[in-house]
């Protein structure tokens, strides 16, 4: 058995440089094993889509990006909401934006997808401290 | 606009019920100012609707209605015309009242002068003018303020998201270089963004609370503090500190959520930077206690307390108690305004050494006729 909470996970974000911290953030806290970046909604739906066909390793974890051009996170979660129910188990999601929009807030608390919305730059141990 | 010194592009009405009055009048003045005049009060509306008078005179005595009835109807309508009564000395009852209501400007005593109405017609022209004036000022002036609010809010908003980036950088580079002098230059590179972070976010939360309408919800005071927490940045985070709550509700309580979670913010975040240098990590202690009247809210710590000449200052904007520890100085004004809008009120009780005591109360504001 490895050290690591989470054998997959999948990090949701258009913006490399916060893509790069959280993977590096994510692998130094033995968070996940391995971690897969893509770079919007429209593509994360897809990947999702294979792992059902089992081409890549289902996700445990998934870190989404709340603003993102063409589809935001919230658009995603809409999509998201057909392909979870055809999962046996669904992955741990939580949303990560620099959002200050107390609606952003609201909004993430009532999606029942969404475990908690933090902020960005990701604190890893309150992140943990969510898994626990 | 209209020019000044253009007597003939000053519009007159005049409403009066004796055919001859009318007649005399329009013939004292149609050189020098474009003269209506109207004998019963419905004519009197239609030519103030379709053509705009400035200044508006109207005998007081008439069959139907009585002048300042009339003024008093076409104020509802038509607020810009400056209006002025014509009347005999007799009526100076209803002349009082009308003028202390605000139905007419002035007013001029049978039987008039030539001179006398010209002077009430320039100087009315020049209240209308003036009034003209100062409205489109207003307007532009609130238009030009709403612009720049919202254009200090979005690129503060904007500006997050680089910061953010910039501090998940810095986190990465802590970690993953171990260099001596590296780590120190990353720990200042740190700071200074952080600083920047929290300046942001303060402009953010003033600019909220002053436009933001009221916006009142149930409040659960569980998740309040689960929201608290998760919103101080990383900076005060990465401090180790504690915060303890104890709610005791007696009641539900309705009030504005978002505000109520701002002043929580910027106080716990005051309690954690003002710990004493020696204390491994502050400790916070956040109580509420609930009625159907009010909320009352603490929040303690144990840092190093306010100087008994800075308690009376700590709410002004841009006030800054230590320097090195001194944010942007705006944290405390933010608290207080934010709770000027909700209706509650803030006292603060400490000593040096001994850490603060905020003592926060809020109407409860419980839609009880509801219930």
């Amino acid at each position: 058995m490895s050290d690591f909470i989470f054998a997959n996970c999948l990090l949701i974000d258009d913006n490399p440089v916060d893509r790069f911290v959280n993977q590096r953030l994510l692998a130094h806290h033995r968070v996940a094993q391995n971690i897969t970046e893509i770079g919007g909604g429209k593509e994360a739906l897809d990947y999702l889509q294979d792992c059902l066909l089992g081409t890549h390793p289902m996700p445990d974890l998934i870190l989404l990006d709340l603003m993102m051009p063409e589809m935001d996170g919230f658009e995603f979660l809409r999509h998201y909401n057909l392909w979870v129910s055809k999962t046996e188990k669904a992955p741990k999601l939580f949303m990560v934006s620099s959002t200050e929009d107390d609606r952003d807030l609201k909004r993430a608390r009532e999606n029942t997808h969404i475990i908690r919305l933090l902020r960005k730059p990701l604190i890893p141990e309150i992140l943990i401290g969510y898994l626990a | 606009m209209t020019p000044r010194n253009a007597p003939k592009n000053i519009k007159v009405l005049y409403l009066d019920d004796e055919k001859n009055n009318l007649r005399s009048f329009k013939a004292a003045f149609r050189r020098d100012y474009q003269v209506f005049t109207a004998g019963n009060t419905e004519d009197a509306f239609s030519i103030i609707k379709a053509h705009k008078p400035h200044v508006i005179f109207s005998d007081q005595r008439m069959p139907v209605t009585t002048g300042v009835e009339f003024f008093n109807a076409v104020r509802q309508v038509f607020p810009d015309p400056v209006r002025i009564l014509i009347t005999g000395f007799t009526d100076v009852n209803d002349i009082i009242d009308a003028i202390n209501k605000g139905h007419v400007y002035r007013y001029i005593t049978k039987p008039w002068s030539e001179a006398e109405i010209k002077v009430a017609i320039e100087n009315a022209f020049d209240l209308y003018h003036t009034r003209l004036q100062l409205k489109e000022k207003v307007a532009d002036l609130e238009k030009t303020n709403n612009e720049l609010n919202r254009f200090v809010y979005s690129v503060s908003h904007d500006l997050r998201s680089p910061i953010a980036s910039v501090l998940g950088l810095v986190k990465v580079s802590k970690l993953e270089v171990k260099d001596q002098v590296a780590q120190e230059l990353f720990e200042k590179v740190d700071d200074s963004v952080h600083k920047l972070d929290m300046l942001v976010n303060n402009i953010i939360d003033y600019y909220k609370n002053s436009k933001a309408g009221e916006d009142i919800s149930k409040i659960d005071f569980n998740h309040l503090v689960e929201d608290v927490k998760n919103h101080l940045h990383s900076g005060e985070t990465e401090n180790a500190f504690r915060l303890n709550s104890k709610v005791d509700q007696k009641a539900s309580f309705y009030g504005d959520y978002f505000r109520l979670r701002v002043v929580l913010s910027h106080l716990v975040a005051n309690a954690i930077k003002f710990k004493k240098p020696d204390q491994e990590m502050a400790v916070i202690e956040l109580s509420f206690s609930i009625d159907e009247e009010k909320a009352s809210i603490t929040v303690q710590d144990h840092g190093i307390g306010i100087l008994q000449d800075h308690i009376e200052q700590i709410f002004k904007m841009f006030f800054r108690g230590k320097e090195d520890l001194a944010g942007s100085g705006l944290g405390l004004y933010i608290v207080k305004e934010a709770l000027a809008k909700m209706g509650g009120k803030i006292d603060v009780e400490s000593s040096p050494n001994k850490g603060a005591e905020f003592s926060i109360e809020l109407p409860n504001l419980s839609p009880a006729e509801d219930e």
